[in-house]
């Protein structure tokens, strides 16, 4: 369901980003994608939210050609994919119910349907209490949970998560872990570009291994090294 | 938005001051090419006869004059008459041409009148044909000057409209950036949750859209006042000057300046959107 076919990328400034990548995640798999940092990871997942378009090589969601994708539907290509964050990009101005609320709001859904889906997704991350408080009012792994909520917000095929523990201790991460892997369990598709080593040798999923450039393992098996 | 007031205001005040720039030299123009049309309207021509005429010649040239196509009616004007309209003229310094009255320097002359506006021109090259006639006259004269003056004008006004409007544009644009900047977080967001281009963009147009009116706005109330204070005073002070009644054309002017304001605005958000857009 999400194909990337021979992808290669040149930036403008003619570094080679990405070398002939291809790879296949299936409807409901937990893949981490993997690497030391500038090895390609964010590059993927800007080709993935059309950011970016590939110097050659297709990237395929859902029989889309992402790539191929004209401008005025590279918004509706972003509704099927949630995003989270490393640092979490929550409006400071906003609630904590008014934040998820806005991703909702902003793709027109009707105001009956988001204000019973705010409570459920809020529900879901475990911060039932907490939707009149202000992000500066929360803790990381709060904020974090608070970006999931919205990430899920508009009911994505794809989770894409950029580093979402890089900010984290380790125990909360290990919270925002289990979140993740609850979601991925009731169908989520997700893909987490992490270089927590041990979050990726204790919670064992498929792990695809970029490095300048290249994909140097995909394991399904999982396990970082070794 | 609320962040650069300070900003905003200036946008405001500077699209209000070359809209009172551009409102004032439209309204001059158009005065101008008005009193031309009022003039080009007048069949009256003069023809001044040469000093050392004969009573004779006179005689012949009212025969001649009421004989040409296109003449609906002729007076002979005597250098005495004319000297007395010139004195009824002055008024009460009326003693200024005392000295006149002995050695009159006033030509003789026909006052001919044309049954067409069309005919003036060929009517008057006739007139200069005849023989005893020294110098034609007419409103057409006037009219060539003021129209070319008008035309001088206009050319001024395009390259000031253009200079003005560019500098006004670039000033909406730096407002609507620092709103954008200032907002750039929510696009960002609004951008990954797949808010439509449109969606984004609509406040920021209506922002610069209603920076523009209120500007174009401002600058019309401003130009109806000054335009209603020099129609009264010209009424008054220059009766024989006209000048454009105020209804409707200043309601027409006031409208053009703000669909201009409307138009400047929008497209000043849309170029400084555009970047922030392409994420």
């Amino acid at each position: 369901m999400l194909t990337f076919q021979s992808v290669s990328k040149t930036y403008k400034n003619q570094v080679c980003a990405l070398d002939d990548v291809s790879f296949t995640i299936e409807r409901g798999e937990f893949v981490y994608l993997v690497g030391p940092s500038g090895a390609g990871k964010s590059t993927i997942l800007r080709l993935l939210t059309a950011e970016e378009k590939p110097t050659s090589g297709q990237i395929i969601i859902e029989n889309q050609v992402v790539n191929r994708l004209r401008r005025s539907r590279v918004a509706a290509l972003r509704r099927r994919l949630g995003v989270v964050f490393q640092d979490f990009r929550l409006l400071p101005n906003k609630t904590v119910h008014e934040n998820v609320a806005f991703a909702m709001q902003v793709v027109e859904a009707p105001v009956a349907t988001i204000r019973n889906r705010v409570p459920l997704l809020l529900e879901l991350v475990g911060l039932s209490g907490r939707q009149h408080s202000y992000p500066n009012q929360l803790s990381g792994g709060e904020q974090q949970r608070v970006a999931l909520a919205r990430a899920l917000a508009n009911d994505p095929g794809i989770l894409i998560c950029d580093e979402p523990t890089g900010n984290l201790d380790p125990a909360t991460s290990w919270e925002i872990m289990r979140l993740l892997s609850l979601v991925n369990e009731r169908g989520m598709t997700i893909l987490m570009a992490t270089h927590d080593s041990e979050m990726v040798n204790r919670m064992k999923h498929r792990v695809i291994v970029i490095e300048n450039g290249k994909k140097v393992r995909d394991r399904v098996e999982g396990g970082y090294l070794n | 938005m609320r962040h650069n007031g300070g900003m905003m205001f200036a946008s405001v005040g500077i699209t209000l001051v070359m809209f009172i720039i551009l409102g004032f030299f439209l309204l001059v123009t158009a005065n101008l090419e008005y009193m031309a049309e009022d003039v080009e309207g007048k069949l009256e021509i003069t023809a001044y006869l040469k000093d050392e005429i004969s009573q004779e010649r006179i005689a012949a040239l009212t025969q001649e004059i009421a004989l040409i196509p296109g003449v609906k009616s002729t007076i002979f004007v005597s250098n005495t008459v004319a000297l007395e309209r010139l004195g009824e003229r002055l008024g009460d310094r009326k003693d200024l041409l005392a000295s006149y009255q002995a050695d009159n320097p006033l030509r003789h002359s026909f006052e001919v009148y044309a049954t067409e506006g069309e005919q003036v021109i060929s009517l008057a090259e006739g007139l200069q044909k005849l023989e005893g006639i020294a110098e034609v006259r007419y409103g057409r004269e006037e009219v060539e000057k003021l129209m070319s003056m008008t035309q001088a004008l206009r050319i001024g006004m395009l390259l000031l409209v253009a200079g003005l409007s560019v500098a006004t544009l670039f000033v909406l644009m730096n407002t609507i950036r620092l709103t954008v900047y200032a907002r750039r977080q929510e696009i960002q967001i609004m951008k990954f949750v797949g808010a439509s281009d449109w969606f984004i963009r609509w406040p920021f147009l209506l922002q610069g859209m209603l920076l523009g009116l209120l500007g174009a706005l401002v600058a019309g109330g401003v130009l109806f006042l000054l335009y209603s204070r020099v129609n009264q005073y010209v009424a008054v002070q220059i009766p024989f000057l006209p000048l454009i009644p105020m209804m409707p054309y200043l309601l027409q002017l006031v409208r053009n300046l703000a669909i201009g304001g409307i138009v400047i605005g929008f497209y000043g958000s849309m170029l400084s959107l555009g970047r922030y857009l392409n994420v």
